[in-house]
């Protein structure tokens, strides 16, 4: 399959960079950091769904891997546009839906990388320590923040499929991280307060209605999916999965629609 | 069947025109030239070849296919040497022509393509390591790779030295013994005369001449150059003697006057300036060469050019306007 060609180059070529070693190291320092903070007193234990739904930890990933996601994939496509190596990888019998779905496979895995190491190295010396794990748990953890990895991606790979310039995209990657990380919530606090203020005339209880705008954002899908996993509560996980999903392959498929039809 | 044909192809970028009315069609098995100065308008054509950019209006077949609809097809049986590429600064030389072999569902194997094109004692190195010729040999490794039915060749002796451009003609001739098609656009004449069946010559997107080396050639040879010392040069001398049938391009230096026509109408050139009053006071002809034909159809007629030495060598006046063609 010739997106799968794509894949596995871009994958090549981005593992290579030295960014991804800088989130591994990142991810490490995380973790290290929660332990520390959730460690128990001496022979007791503590449950690893405890050490990923501390405050903290979902708080860092949230912030860092959207960050890391965005930037080292918003250039995936109008950065090969400009270097020329475009020319090189479109020369070759590829159709550009088959480009951008190469990238968003390649970079989705190079992204998950250092979450898998990052979490998984950790976890072995922890696991000899004083934390119980929880495996399943802890596997559908970094199962779900590489996924939020590849929603980012798909985020900055869409820009950067639609847009013809790099700054462009960078400015868009800047602008959704910016509205899904810290601006979300800080919209949504006003949002409430006017909303209350209307008291009962409004159709939709607006409890229910933060609920789901919550869900709609990303790393709110993310955080909402964490708490399942150690409360074993199942409500609206479904939902979350598929806002996840949603954001994996919605932007890059209309990205690919704008890409296809533009001269390069 | 031809490898390419192009029908009244045009090529707008906004209010731009890069590409003019083309039609062309070039046989399979041929090595075609494509000539032009920069900017003509080939990088354009090749790009639409290839699906890069769309054309405002026309239709263009590859290989039997449409360029458009069928792009990916065409693709898989092209092999392209891009101009203004850049290579995967962090991957090695010998994979991207495995990533070239694998795309294409090649049988090659990465040493051969490598050992091929000369660089195979680098093919463990990052390619962005490699200079610009390195670079220019391994896009044509890429290119090769999967023993393809057509070459399109952009420019590909930039970046070569003179052995790397020789070496070049050699795979060049090797692939059309094969039987591949090979379409080479270059803005130097001497490089697509020494190994082209067929040129096409590219002036402000339009097509100004296509024809065989020799068909050219023999042009070159029924066209004089006619030196013209005439003070009282009148614009209106100046466009009755572009109106002759005849005349490719007439140009003015310091009040002298320098006409490319047939040898048969040199006689009717002097009437004409005398007739709208300017006084011929000396003249002097000399042989064009395929160079010169070049250069005529594809400088702008208006164009002055700096010859200001009547009595130069035909080899120098070459190399100074080449310089301005090329600049």
């Amino acid at each position: 399959m010739s997106w799968e060609a794509v894949a596995r180059k871009d994958y090549r070529d981005a593992v290579r960079a030295r960014w991804l070693w800088a989130l591994t190291a990142i991810i490490v320092a995380i973790l290290s950091l929660v332990s520390y903070m959730v460690w128990p007193a001496p022979g007791e234990t503590v449950s690893s769904s405890r050490v990923i739904n501390s405050f903290l930890l979902p708080t860092l990933i949230t912030t860092i891997l959207p960050l890391a996601a965005l930037i080292v994939s918003y250039d995936a496509i109008t950065g090969e546009q400009s270097s020329g190596s475009l020319k090189l990888l479109l020369s070759l019998p590829h159709s550009r839906t088959a480009v951008v779905a190469g990238k968003l496979a390649g970079r989705s895995a190079a992204v998950a990388t250092p979450v898998v190491l990052g979490f998984l190295l950790p976890a072995i010396l922890l696991a000899i320590g004083p934390v119980s794990f929880n495996v399943l748990g802890y596997v559908a953890f970094i199962a779900l923040t590489a996924l939020l990895g590849a929603a980012f991606v798909g985020i900055a790979l869409g820009l950067s499929a639609a847009t013809a310039s790099e700054r462009l995209a960078l400015a868009g990657s800047v602008g959704a991280f910016f509205l899904f990380v810290p601006l979300w919530k800080a919209i949504q606090f006003p949002l409430q307060l006017y909303l209350m203020s209307q008291g009962n005339s409004l159709p939709v209880n607006p409890q229910e209605l933060f609920r789901y705008l919550d869900l709609l954002n990303p790393t709110g899908a993310y955080k909402h999916l964490l708490g399942t996993i150690a409360s074993a509560q199942s409500q609206d996980v479904l939902l979350a999965l598929v806002v996840l999903y949603a954001w994996v392959f919605v932007p890059p498929a209309l990205g690919a629609l704008v890409f296809q039809r533009r001269d390069l | 069947m031809p490898a390419i044909e192009l029908d009244g192809v045009t090529k707008e970028f906004g209010d731009v025109t890069a590409v003019q009315d083309l039609s062309l069609s070039v046989p399979e098995g041929t090595i075609f030239g494509f000539l032009g100065p920069n900017g003509a308008g080939k990088s354009t054509t090749i790009d639409m070849l290839l699906d890069f950019v769309r054309p405002s209006e026309g239709r263009i077949s590859v290989l039997g296919m449409d360029a458009q609809e069928q792009s990916v097809a065409v693709r898989s049986r092209t092999g392209v040497l891009p101009e203004g590429f850049s290579v995967y600064d962090r991957l090695t030389g010998r994979q991207h022509v495995e990533f070239a072999i694998e795309s294409k569902d090649a049988g090659d194997t990465p040493d051969a393509l490598l050992e091929r094109v000369g660089i195979a004692d680098a093919a463990d190195r990052k390619a962005g390591g490699y200079s610009k010729g390195m670079q220019q040999r391994l896009a044509l490794a890429i290119a090769l790779a999967g023993e393809p039915d057509l070459l399109i060749l952009d420019e590909p002796t930039s970046g070569l030295d003179p052995g790397g451009a020789k070496e070049l003609r050699e795979i060049i001739q090797a692939e059309a013994e094969r039987g591949a098609t090979v379409f080479f656009s270059s803005h130097v004449l001497s490089q697509v005369e020494a190994v082209c069946d067929e040129v096409g010559i590219l002036r402000e997107g339009e097509l100004v001449a296509r024809g065989t080396v020799d068909e050219l050639r023999d042009r070159a040879a029924g066209e004089a150059r006619l030196h013209v010392s005439a003070p009282g040069l009148s614009d209106e001398a100046l466009d009755a003697v572009r109106g002759l049938d005849g005349v490719g391009s007439v140009s003015v230096t310091d009040g002298d006057l320098l006409v490319t026509c047939d040898h048969d109408v040199k006689v009717d050139v002097l009437v004409e300036l005398e007739d709208h009053g300017a006084t011929v006071r000396d003249f002097r002809t000399e042989e064009a060469s395929l160079e010169e034909l070049f250069l005529s159809l594809t400088e702008d007629a208006m164009h002055q050019t700096d010859d200001d030495s009547q009595a130069a060598n035909p080899a120098d006046d070459t190399a100074a306007s080449g310089e301005v063609s090329e600049s």
